[in-house]
């Protein structure tokens, strides 16, 4: 196992630097700078603003440069439109954030969706099998956006239970945890059901029900592993995605996360935050299909490292 | 079946996570009512605290409570007030301006604020290696376009001098009757010397003096915390000189940057004052609740532009039919709730009596345009060359694009292409002049015509279309030499009157400021550049 792991994270070496190399030179291409505004900027002091970046040097010299930081020291730069702060910084700022409302909304798309997709499973072609097979649709369907701002004004704005933005309290998680989990639940419960309709049918669950073993035990400990196998392989990009947070979440809730970054740092071509979160973002992507891949062998005993 | 206990045990667990959300307590506006905590969204993350650096209009509410210049402002009408400054004497030819300080003017570490910290604020400001777009506030002081051009190697030459610790003496190169408006503005705002020399060399950006921890200001509040994507916290700063008189205790500047989830915030009491308001709530608004929406004329004008080099807008007659083919007074009507104000010309309503409205005006005319067209050579539209009309994405934009491509086709038989372009892309091509026709826009610096029809003096940075007449050069300048208001302003007509017989660009109207303002703010008036001082804002609830 260990040297499956070993080769895999081999491999993500030239991966990483192929996503580094495109990406680098995408922005770079894309017209307009971080110093582009409606009030045009002089071109003296643009000069001097693009000297104290380095980018008057030619394209290659300030690749390699960027690529010897980020290599040696871990150094993302500075950021272009947060004059006073480091990427680094930034992403060490918000990463907490989308990690915590990734990790809760995880929590709540694993427990809606396994119980139910269970459920479904266990109560096949009845009454519940429907009526959840329904809201895991609707689920998938309802965009965040839509379903977001719903939640806010029925509970927040109707009820003023709960604050419409912002990251302050633990009142403030409840939410955009709900919201974004539910999306996931939906998927999670789709593909428990499948699974578990799969696994339910084979022979040793038969045996283990002919030896006597209660239903508990045969769903937990029996057939649960057989059927978690595809949510496995779905969980591996999803938390990477939950993990570095969602644009739509973050926006509508004002919350100081990630995702919020990654997008608006495009649109400000902040070169070198763009990089840092991209190159964060594919990092965890390769760890957590890494980490697919082993759940995956273990809870399958037909699959073996190789 | 029953569920499996330790799937019972978590379901138990969301249940009792949701009802004990479900607390009902006091919102932050009414605990801020109480306690003189102002809620305000700003719309977004400043990128820095420099005042010299400073990039939006919204950012300048933060720097407007934490500095203060020479000058400020009324709150009513924006006319300058004293500041640090105390008194000023201005001399016989309009051209220097002396300046007493107050003696109790301070720091927030406690430093008293000197006619030298100003000096050298200006000194920074104009060094040749400090990267700032705000060197054009200073313009008007005598030898500072040089000094910042790299041609003047002496600061003792520049004419902002410190003549001891309490007077500061400004020398122009020219009359500017707005010099006292534009030292209340945050160009001219100070920083602290030592602070900013601690923190690396004096003209270099970025060094991080202005980060929570190290930052030195001296206006009526202090930074407390600044909580990156959520909120910038300012709290009363007791060494401020008007400290008796400040009301507010604290000011929690938000960073919403979506408008609609601003309004939900406003809606659940979390926020005091919006930044926007989204176009689809003004109406509701206006109709439930218009004791809480501000919408007010605002010191701008929205335009296009015309590329005066290239055809075919570089034939005079062209240019007038496509204006006289619009009916600004339906595109602005076109979002009533808007109450946007029909262009008669480039400078808005309101700065004194000054309003353009001589032969050239601005109208509508569609016999006029196609006759203009045909003498042009383009009879009915025909033969006029493929034109885009090209606008930095926002439903916005591209609903006056709509208006306009509409209007031009029906009016002129003229049909342009809208073009939906990127944000950073469509500004960085619209200076480098790629465009024929541009969707532009500006926003006074200052209440003073001025503000306006200095854009478009021959090689001005902002003057996209290039236009180039020596004529409306020479009377925008001599305007400033000027000192009688009415002889001034009836300069500033006959320069307006040229730019709108030559349509370098075609303003089509001037926008209004909105905001959603709950009842409790008091001391906070509508004015034409929607600046807000803090000093005599207060909460009162009913």
């Amino acid at each position: 196992m260990l040297r499956f792991v070993a080769n895999r994270l081999l491999q993500a070496i030239p991966v990483m630097l192929i996503i580094i190399t495109v990406s680098f030179f995408m922005l770079r291409l894309a017209p307009g700078g971080p110093f582009t505004a409606e009030k045009a900027v002089p071109p003296e002091i643009l000069r001097n603003l693009e000297a104290h970046y380095g980018l008057d040097k030619p394209l290659p010299v300030q690749f390699i440069t960027y690529l010897g930081k980020v290599v040696l020291h871990g150094d993302l730069g500075p950021s272009f439109k947060y004059s006073n702060r480091t990427v680094n910084e930034i992403l060490a700022d918000k990463l907490p954030v989308s990690l915590e409302l990734g990790g809760l909304a995880l929590v709540v798309a694993l427990v809606l969706g396994l119980t139910f997709g269970i459920l479904a499973a266990l109560k096949r072609n009845t009454i519940f099998d429907y009526a959840f097979s329904t809201v895991g649709m609707v689920g998938i369907c309802v965009p965040t956006f839509v379903m977001g701002p719903l939640l806010v004004l029925t509970f927040g704005i109707h009820f003023g239970w709960v604050n419409a933005s912002g990251w302050y309290t633990w009142q403030d998680r409840v939410l955009p945890a709900l919201t974004l989990g539910f999306v996931y639940s939906a998927y999670i419960m789709r593909l428990t059901r499948g699974g578990m309709l799969e696994v339910l049918t084979q022979d040793y669950i038969r045996t283990a029900r002919a030896k006597g073993a209660s239903e508990t035990r045969i769903v937990l400990r029996h057939a649960l592993r057989g059927g978690l196998l595809p949510v496995v392989s779905f969980l591996g990009p999803a938390i990477a995605g939950i993990l570095t947070g969602s644009f739509v979440i973050e926006t509508i809730f004002q919350i100081p996360g990630l995702g919020r970054e990654f997008v608006n740092s495009a649109f400000n071509r902040d070169y070198t935050l763009v990089l840092g979160t991209v190159i964060l973002y594919a990092g965890l992507l390769v760890l957590l299909n890494l980490v697919a891949d082993v759940v995956q062998v273990w809870l399958n005993p037909k699959l073996k490292f190789e | 079946m029953k569920l499996p206990s330790p799937l019972r045990f978590l379901c138990c667990l969301l249940v009792v996570a949701l009802l004990g959300a479900c607390a009902k307590t006091e919102t932050a506006v009414a605990l801020g009512n109480r306690t003189q905590v102002l809620h305000q969204n700003i719309g977004g993350e400043p990128p820095d605290l420099d005042p010299q650096l400073m990039q939006t209009n919204a950012h300048f509410n933060v720097l407007m409570a934490l500095y203060e210049g020479l000058t400020g402002y009324d709150p009513r009408d924006l006319h300058p007030v004293p500041g640090v400054a105390q008194r000023w004497e201005i001399s016989a030819d309009g051209l220097a301006y002396t300046f007493h300080l107050r003696a109790d003017a301070q720091w927030s570490n406690g430093d008293a604020v000197t006619a030298r910290d100003f000096e050298f604020s200006v000194r920074r400001m104009l060094s040749p290696k400090f990267a700032t777009p705000y060197k054009h506030y200073f313009d008007i002081v005598r030898g500072a376009e040089d000094y910042s051009a790299g041609q003047l190697a002496d600061f003792a030459a520049v004419g902002v001098r410190a003549v001891d610790d309490r007077t500061l003496r400004i020398e122009l190169r020219q009359p500017a009757p707005y010099l006292l408006f534009l030292l209340g503005s945050f160009a001219w705002m100070p920083v602290h010397r030592a602070t900013v020399e601690a923190h690396g060399a004096y003209d270099a950006i970025a060094t991080g003096w202005s980060r929570p921890g190290h930052i030195v200001t001296n206006g009526p509040f202090a930074l407390a915390d600044w909580r990156n994507g959520e909120e910038i916290v300012v709290k009363k700063n007791p060494r401020y000189w008007g400290a008796r008189t400040v009301r507010l205790q604290e000011i929690h500047f938000h960073l919403i940057e979506n408008a609609d989830t601003e309004e939900r915030a406003f809606r659940t009491g979390q926020l005091h004052l919006t930044e926007f308001v989204p176009a689809t709530k003004l109406a509701i608004y206006a109709e439930t609740a218009p004791d809480q929406l501000s919408v007010a004329p605002f010191f701008s004008t929205y335009l296009y532009e015309f590329n005066l080099a290239r055809p075919p807008f570089n034939e005079p007659r062209v240019r007038r039919a496509f204006s006289l083919a619009i009916d600004r007074v339906q595109l602005a009507a076109s979002q009533p709730q808007q109450h946007l104000l029909a262009a008669t010309g480039l400078v808005p309503p309101g700065t004194d009596d000054y309003h353009y409205t001589g032969d050239n005006a601005l109208r509508f005319d569609p016999a006029e345009a196609r006759r203009l067209l045909a003498a042009a050579g383009f009879p009915e539209g025909k033969g006029f060359p493929a034109t885009d009309l090209p606008f930095d994405t926002s439903a916005r934009h591209q609903h006056f694009a709509e208006i306009l491509q509409q209007m031009w086709e029906r009016n002129l038989g003229v049909r342009v292409n809208l073009a939906n372009i990127e944000g950073r892309v469509y500004h960085a091509e619209r200076v480098q002049r790629k465009y024929t026709l541009s969707r532009g826009g500006w926003v006074g610096d200052y209440l003073d015509p001025h503000a306006f029809l200095s854009v478009h003096l021959t090689g001005g940075g902002q003057n996209v279309a290039g236009y180039a007449n020596p004529e409306f050069d020479a009377l925008v300048r001599r305007a400033l030499d000027q000192r009688d208001r009415a002889a001034r302003h009836e300069i500033y007509r006959r320069a307006e009157d040229i730019l709108m017989r030559d349509l370098p660009i075609i303003p089509l109207f001037h926008y209004t400021a909105q905001h959603l303002v709950a009842p409790s703010v008091r001391g906070r008036y509508p004015n034409l550049l929607d600046y807000h001082p803090y000093q005599g804002m207060w909460l009162e609830s009913k």
